[in-house]
């Protein structure tokens, strides 16, 4: 073979293994986007209808609580003539919502269990899991592409890091990357 | 100075990183002289230009010259849009592995980690 065809056997050899890096970068970039966006949607699930009942039960009954708390007493019980101290807004819906806490309590049940029809929703356990596990995928994509760069670095190539790429990871010694 | 943790090789990650930010800069900074050539260049074909066609001796006998200087400024006004253009890419590609480097510096000093001395010209 002449020294031209070696050359060009070369060139397309180093245009291939260029092309063969950039798609690797972008395949690991392409499946931490969808990790990521697996995150997001996870985040975003309702926990079961019963926990959401749970808490307006709660809240309401929270509401009631620090409404009565906010009642000036010694107006009432110690001075003379007794006197009701102007509450404020927020206790005196408290006060309205303690005179009617289970039919409050039924509106805003109605209302969320209309919201929950054909949705998804996840437990906190199941979620907290769910997270963990994206989250070491996240990382072992980070890593991967850490040291694919590194790789491609060492074989001439300059591949450009992700600006938002973990600065943990870039710190890593080369035997910490696998 | 920091501890050295063995999981970490913070020295060398950082030195590497400041390396490719430094050698974007030297790009853009390369592209940005060669860019001012240009320009110069098409500062002195234009000038050359209005000096023919404002001199009546030249009249009816410089037309070739006009015509090869009119291709000269088109050439270099093109040569002038793609290095900027590369110019832009450059900037691009040095402010990212800039800010690349900075994020690791950061994350290096919150943990505590060895980093490189800093060069500011600070005597104290």
């Amino acid at each position: 073979m002449n020294a031209m065809g070696t050359i060009k056997k070369l060139l397309a050899g180093a245009t291939a293994a260029t092309r063969e890096v950039g798609t690797g970068i972008d395949q690991l970039r392409a499946k931490r986007l969808v990790v990521l966006d697996e995150i997001a949607r996870i985040e975003s699930l309702p926990e079961p209808i019963e926990d959401v009942f749970a808490a307006i039960d709660r809240d309401l009954d929270a509401m009631t609580a620090r409404a009565t708390e906010s009642i000036y007493m010694p107006a009432l019980l110690r001075a003379s003539p007794p006197r009701l101290e102007n509450p404020g807004t927020d206790a005196m819906i408290g006060l309205l919502v303690a005179a009617n806490r289970d039919a409050f309590a039924a509106i805003l049940r109605d209302h969320v269990a209309a919201q929950y029809e054909g949705i998804e929703v996840m437990e906190p356990a199941a979620r907290a899991d769910a997270l963990a596990t994206l989250a070491a995928d996240l990382a072992d994509l980070e890593r991967a592409e850490e040291a694919l760069i590194r790789t491609a670095e060492a074989a001439g190539f300059s591949p450009l890091r992700r600006e938002d790429a973990d600065p943990d990871v870039l710190l890593l010694a080369d035997e910490e990357l696998g | 100075m920091g501890h050295a943790n063995p999981q970490f090789d913070s020295l060398g990650r950082l030195a590497h990183l400041d390396g490719i930010a430094s050698a974007k800069h030297l790009a853009a900074a390369d592209l940005g002289a060669k860019i001012r050539t240009a320009r110069d260049d098409l500062h002195r074909v234009r000038n050359r230009l209005r000096d023919i066609e404002a001199d009546n001796a030249f009249a009816g006998r410089a037309d070739a010259e006009i015509a090869r200087l009119n291709s000269r400024i088109t050439e270099l006004q093109t040569t002038i849009d793609r290095l900027e253009a590369r110019r832009s890419a450059a900037n691009d590609e040095w402010n990212a592995a800039a800010r690349t480097h900075a994020r690791a510096l950061e994350r290096a000093k919150e943990r505590g980690l060895p980093t490189p001395l800093e060069i500011n010209g600070d005597l104290s």
